[in-house]
């Protein structure tokens, strides 16, 4: 593929911003109403805002001129799509729960973190403490801090899951597998 | 980081050395197609999920922005 000018690369910015700018009006305009404590609902709508948190960043990355910064960024994108497509596929009410309560995993985890490394702090101890009150039964649920998932238990399996929700979906839409393999590839051609 | 990464940024040998800025073009491009694409693949997801209904107002704007893809 030739070289853009920069020119053009604005053009394909504008164009990029314009896409999400619509996709916002266009979901802003149904005036969902998200549950309160029902991960079903919340899990969606909150990948959906950082993805658009997300792909704003990478355009701003990129009309600076960062494009290598801004592909590494897109690797988050990569990753709550399978993430999203592996919550919403089936067993929904369970998937979306435990990822809501891997925060719990992480809050204990951080706490520990802090205590090791200000060993005898009263602060730190009670931060423990509080965590292991509060989130505790959540946290247990979890055999690793490092992925919500208990199983799978990493990305790659997550992206074999066969497509359910949506069936008819044409390749690559129903492959998340392919999808994964193809960026990882990428990352090893380009950046990150 | 990648040393494939790190390779974009080597050093010009016989020179002192300055962190100088190394923007390259294609990544730019790379990255908006990139963030874009999986964009469109997150909405869609919610959208069939949540039943919402956007399918149609989805498609189009995924359309308006595959159209770009002529000029390359």
């Amino acid at each position: 593929m030739r070289q853009l000018t920069q020119t053009e690369l604005e053009v394909w910015i504008d164009a990029a911003e314009a896409a999400a700018r619509q996709l916002k009006e266009a979901i802003t305009a149904e005036e969902i109403y998200v549950a309160t404590g029902v991960a079903t609902s919340s899990i969606p709508y909150e990948h959906l805002t950082k993805a658009f948190q997300i792909h704003e960043a990478v355009l701003l990355l990129c009309r600076a001129g960062y494009g290598s910064e801004a592909i590494a960024l897109c690797r988050i994108m990569t990753e709550m799509f399978i993430t999203l497509r592996w919550i919403t596929n089936q067993d929904q009410s369970k998937r979306a729960e435990e990822f809501a309560f891997f925060v719990a995993k992480r809050k204990e985890y951080a706490a520990k973190t802090f205590l090791k490394y200000q060993l005898g702090s009263l602060i730190a101890t009670d931060a423990v403490k509080y965590v292991e009150n509060v989130y505790k039964q959540y946290a247990d649920k979890y055999t690793s801090w490092k992925f919500w998932s208990n199983k799978p238990n990493n990305l790659k399996e997550l992206a074999k899951e066969k497509e359910v929700l949506i069936p008819g979906l044409v390749a690559p839409d129903d492959d998340a597998e392919m999808q994964y393999e193809l960026f990882i590839a990428m990352r090893q051609i380009m950046c990150t | 980081m990648t040393a494939l990464a790190l390779d974009e940024v080597f050093p010009t040998t016989g020179v002192p050395y300055t962190a100088k800025e190394t923007k390259n073009p294609r990544f730019v491009f790379e990255a908006i197609v990139y963030a874009t694409h999986w964009l469109f693949y997150i909405m869609i997801r919610v959208d069939a999920y949540r039943q919402l209904g956007l399918d149609t107002k989805i498609d189009a704007v995924v359309k308006e922005f595959a159209k770009m893809f002529a000029t390359l």
